[in-house]
């Protein structure tokens, strides 16, 4: 029922408190949208859920982070499988200066998959997924810098999708496009979660709406209130949830 | 900035609309009291003057949906938004229905009860009540209004019973009839403030509805 | 009286189990002459309304509490909420509280009193009830003395 479980999470940088007692169950093949203003730790929380911010110095946890019930920051969790399971999208696309096609079968290499029938299999059904392999199918040995913003971020996405995670997560994967590329993208959303956990950060609350079903609301490090999309932003519980998606407050 | 213009929009909506329900109620009472004196000349100047007023209410419904439209409010000033577009509605049906009670008093009379003058004047409570929790988010005052609902039924039953006993009924039952219809609108009016004010979807049970079932 | 505009799930009474009376409730008691609402948590009655379908006559409290029956042509529906909700309707019907809470076994058993318990009863304790004509004459023979 619940792809992932957050309990009782608390994260820090230093002596810096960033996140605090974060509890959220996000449950499968649904789209939960991360709001709230910046710095108030929605994009610490999603990197914690795939483990980058082990990369960051001064950074440790304590609570739990459970995939399919199991603690991602069990000392015998495989990163690299965990990164296999929980794929990201960034804010800003970041296709590899290579080909369109060798982009999305880069994932499968790194994992070890070099039957070349099965790579270029997977490379057309994530391409078709990302709704890009019309655009591209003629030109797949072309430069992925050659792509407009918009075609690039969908790359990026077929590269995540490429290795079958189980969740996605986007830090606010729009925010660089055009409207148009902007639709199509929270298409291709709308599409993939009926395969897909997906969990995307957003500034833009009308993305919220229209993407998501579950939305959390983070306020200087805590969940202020999370739930139902439609409850949040027309029925919300907290004086402090109404105020800033009515833009009360910035 | 965004937020304010926001706001000073659904200010001047909301100012508008509680002009027309004020103007609504005004109306009511002076419909009615031409259908009991018998002035053909108000009930004339009501007929005449319903459709201008009524315009209000497109008005008002065009801005809310301009407002929705330009501005994807939330929260609530969605639900503002949502209570004043639900009030022109419903107000603009009061007016049509007071203008037909006009008409009653030109057509021709009925002996008319002390129970009429109550109905008219429960209705215009029951009015003014729901304008002032919309303007002031006052749960109390939505409560006075709907609590007047039972008054109406209570007095037109009244009416009814007391009526059966005569051949002839006029347009007597008519007038009652369309008064009670306004408490129903007001009602619904009620409802959609009730959301605004208490953020949850309650509504006012509906009385009616079990007397109907009998 | 204010309830949820889309009702929460409501519990057919014929397929109602007593232990599967939710926590937080209201339950709405209906036939030709009345209708009633009482808001139910736990064990407890701590709200009611009352309204005669004739008179229009609204009670509240523990008057509403008096004047509620259940017979066997009431409609008794039962539905659950949630214990926010249930909080927002017992704020908003605020002169339906009732001062001291009553408890909601009274009204539990009048709903699931099966019909064919009292036969049965009877029957577990072999108790054999008096005829009408029986009970005639043993009035008559009273009398006479």
């Amino acid at each position: 029922m619940y792809r992932i479980e957050v309990e009782d999470l608390n994260v820090y940088f230093d002596e810096a408190h960033i996140l605090k007692d974060i509890n959220l169950k996000i449950p499968k093949n649904t789209v939960t949208a991360l709001i709230g203003p910046s710095g108030c730790g929605k994009s610490t929380f999603i990197r914690t859920l795939n483990r980058m911010n082990d990369v960051i110095s001064g950074f440790r946890h304590e609570g739990h982070v459970y995939l399919d019930g199991k603690d991602i920051y069990d000392p015998d969790m495989d990163v690299v499988e965990l990164r296999k399971k929980v794929g990201m999208v960034f804010q800003k696309p970041n296709p590899f200066p290579k080909s369109i096609f060798e982009n999305v079968a880069y994932g499968l290499r790194v994992h070890g998959y070099d039957d070349r029938d099965f790579i270029e299999e997977r490379v057309e059904e994530s391409l078709r997924a990302a709704a890009l392999w019309d655009e591209v199918k003629d030109k797949l040995d072309k430069s992925a810098l050659g792509l407009s913003g918009g075609q690039q971020q969908r790359l990026c996405i077929a590269r995540t999708i490429a290795i079958e995670p189980e969740v996605i997560l986007m830090d606010e994967p729009c925010s660089a496009l055009d409207p148009i590329s902007t639709t199509k993208i929270e298409d291709l959303i709308h599409k993939l979660k009926n395969d897909y956990t997906i969990i995307i950060v957003t500034h833009n609350m009308q993305q919220a709406t229209r993407v998501s079903k579950y939305t959390a609301f983070f306020l200087h490090g805590e969940i202020v209130e999370s739930g139902l999309t439609e409850q949040i932003f027309i029925e919300p519980r907290d004086k402090r949830t109404e105020d800033y998606i009515t833009g009360r407050f910035g | 900035m965004i937020g304010a213009l926001l706001e000073s929009r659904l200010s001047n909506v909301l100012d508008e609309t509680v002009r027309y329900g004020n103007e609504t109620s005004e109306r009511v009472g002076r419909a009615v009291s031409s259908y009991i004196k018998g002035d053909e000349e108000t009930a004339r100047e009501l007929i005449d003057t319903t459709a201008a007023v009524n315009e209000k209410s497109y008005r008002i419904e065009d801005e809310c949906l301009k407002i929705l439209g330009l501005h994807q409010p939330v929260a609530k000033d969605l639900r503002l938004a949502s209570s004043i577009m639900r009030s022109a509605i419903e107000l603009e049906r009061i007016n049509i229905l007071l203008a037909y009670i006009a008409r009653y008093a030109i057509d021709g009379r009925d002996r008319t009860p002390p129970h009429i003058e109550f109905m008219s004047q429960t209705v215009q409570d029951m009015i003014n009540d729901a304008l002032g929790a919309l303007m002031n988010r006052d749960i109390q005052l939505l409560k006075r209004s709907t609590r007047n609902y039972i008054q109406l039924q209570d007095l037109y039953n009244q009416l009814q019973e007391s009526n059966r006993d005569f051949s002839e009924s006029g347009n007597l039952m008519l007038v009652a009839r369309n008064l009670l219809s306004m408490g129903h609108h007001v009602m619904g009016m009620d409802d959609r403030i009730a959301y605004l004010i208490v953020g949850k979807r309650v509504i006012h049970h509906k009385v009616f509805y079990s007397v109907l079932m009998k | 009286m204010w309830l949820p505009f889309d009702n929460p799930r409501k519990m057919d009474y014929n397929v109602l189990k007593r232990s599967s009376v939710p926590e937080f409730s209201y339950i709405r008691i209906l036939d030709n002459e009345n209708e009633a609402i009482i808001f139910v948590t736990g064990n407890n009655i701590v709200g009611a309304w009352h309204i005669d379908l004739n008179t229009l006559e609204e009670t509240h409290s523990h008057k509403a509490m008096e004047r509620l029956e259940i017979n066997h042509d009431s409609v008794v529906e039962v539905y659950e909420t949630d214990e926010d909700l249930f909080e927002t309707l017992i704020e908003l019907n605020d002169e339906s509280k009732l001062s001291i809470p009553i408890d909601a076994e009274i009204i539990i058993n009048e709903m699931f009193l099966d019909k064919s318990s009292r036969e049965e009863l009877l029957e577990r304790y072999r108790i054999r009830v008096p005829t009408d004509e029986a009970i005639e004459r043993l009035i008559e023979d009273y009398k006479s003395r």
